[in-house]
């Protein structure tokens, strides 16, 4: 309980120090921002991004952390990962990256979605990935 | 008390209007950012033996992707396996390739986005690893990426 306490308070003080990332307008586009970067004092960093959907019918969307080279981060925690989402709505998503000890991480977040589910044979999941930045402060 | 409202009057006069003008400014910043709208999905059809299904043989998907900076790369995937098929489905094998500005690309290309709305097709072929697909319905997903 205590660990937890301690690692929820960790992503609060790096989620606050990630305001820099927030974006003045997230309408119409498939995730903003979609570049960062994040300085920590914590054992992780925080950031917020925000999916989007441009269509007028309702989608779901998943958002995935991954390395540089696009290996799926299995600590990193998404909140919330999978969803769905009104059309011509925005909705914030909290992604918390641990440092695992290094003084630095670099990672992609991406936004994935299939706007057209089980209606087509060559169906196009549409993935769009932003590249950030996260450095340990002490 | 004449000489002092007559003194009072003359400094009404004097006073400006307006003692100070400061300039106001604003600043505005607008992210760089991608988006994808898949317009409309494809169709693979089958070759003569239906040993291949294809978007050549069916339609390809359509897509408009637009970015507002050149520092975005796009790429298309190949699925990894059906999300629905029929009983008795071969292994099969997939390949997927795009086309945009005049230029196809395949699974390994990287290229730039332009920094404008551009169209782009989405062409997939799922080819069975022996004999043929039998009847039914298929679906899967190719995965275009447009990464910063």
């Amino acid at each position: 309980m205590i660990k937890k306490t301690t690692y929820f308070l960790s992503a609060i003080v790096a989620g606050s120090l990630a305001m820099t990332l927030l974006p003045s307008e997230a309408a119409a586009q498939s995730m903003s921002p979609m570049r960062g970067k994040v300085n920590s004092f914590t054992d992780s960093f925080a950031l917020k991004v925000y999916p989007a959907n441009p269509y007028d019918h309702r989608i779901r969307i998943e958002v995935k952390v991954y390395d540089q080279d696009f290996r799926p981060l299995s600590d990193a925690r998404v909140s919330p990962s999978n969803f769905t989402l009104a059309g011509q709505f925005a909705r914030p998503v909290t992604v918390t990256v641990p440092f695992n000890g290094d003084k630095a991480r670099r990672v992609r977040i991406c936004t994935e979605s299939v706007p057209f589910p089980g209606q087509a044979q060559n169906n196009v999941k549409a993935q769009v990935c932003g590249k950030f930045i996260g450095e340990r402060v002490n | 008390m004449k000489k002092l409202l007559a003194s009072m009057a003359v400094a009404a006069v004097l006073a400006p209007a307006s003692a100070f003008a400061e300039d106001v400014p604003f600043t505005a910043t607008v992210a760089s950012t991608c988006g994808i709208v898949v317009n409309t999905a494809g169709t693979l059809g089958p070759n003569g033996d239906a040993s291949v299904l294809s978007s050549a043989n069916g339609t390809a998907a359509a897509a408009t992707v637009t970015a507002n900076a050149l520092n975005f790369t796009l790429s298309v995937g190949a699925p990894s396996g059906w999300v629905t098929s029929p009983t008795g489905t071969p292994t099969t094998s997939f390949d997927a390739a795009m086309t945009f500005g005049g230029t196809t690309y395949s699974t390994s290309d990287t290229p730039s986005v332009p920094a404008t709305a551009t169209p782009v097709s989405v062409d997939m072929s799922a080819t069975a690893a022996s004999g043929s697909f039998p009847n039914g319905s298929y679906s899967t997903n190719a995965t275009l990426t447009c990464s910063s």
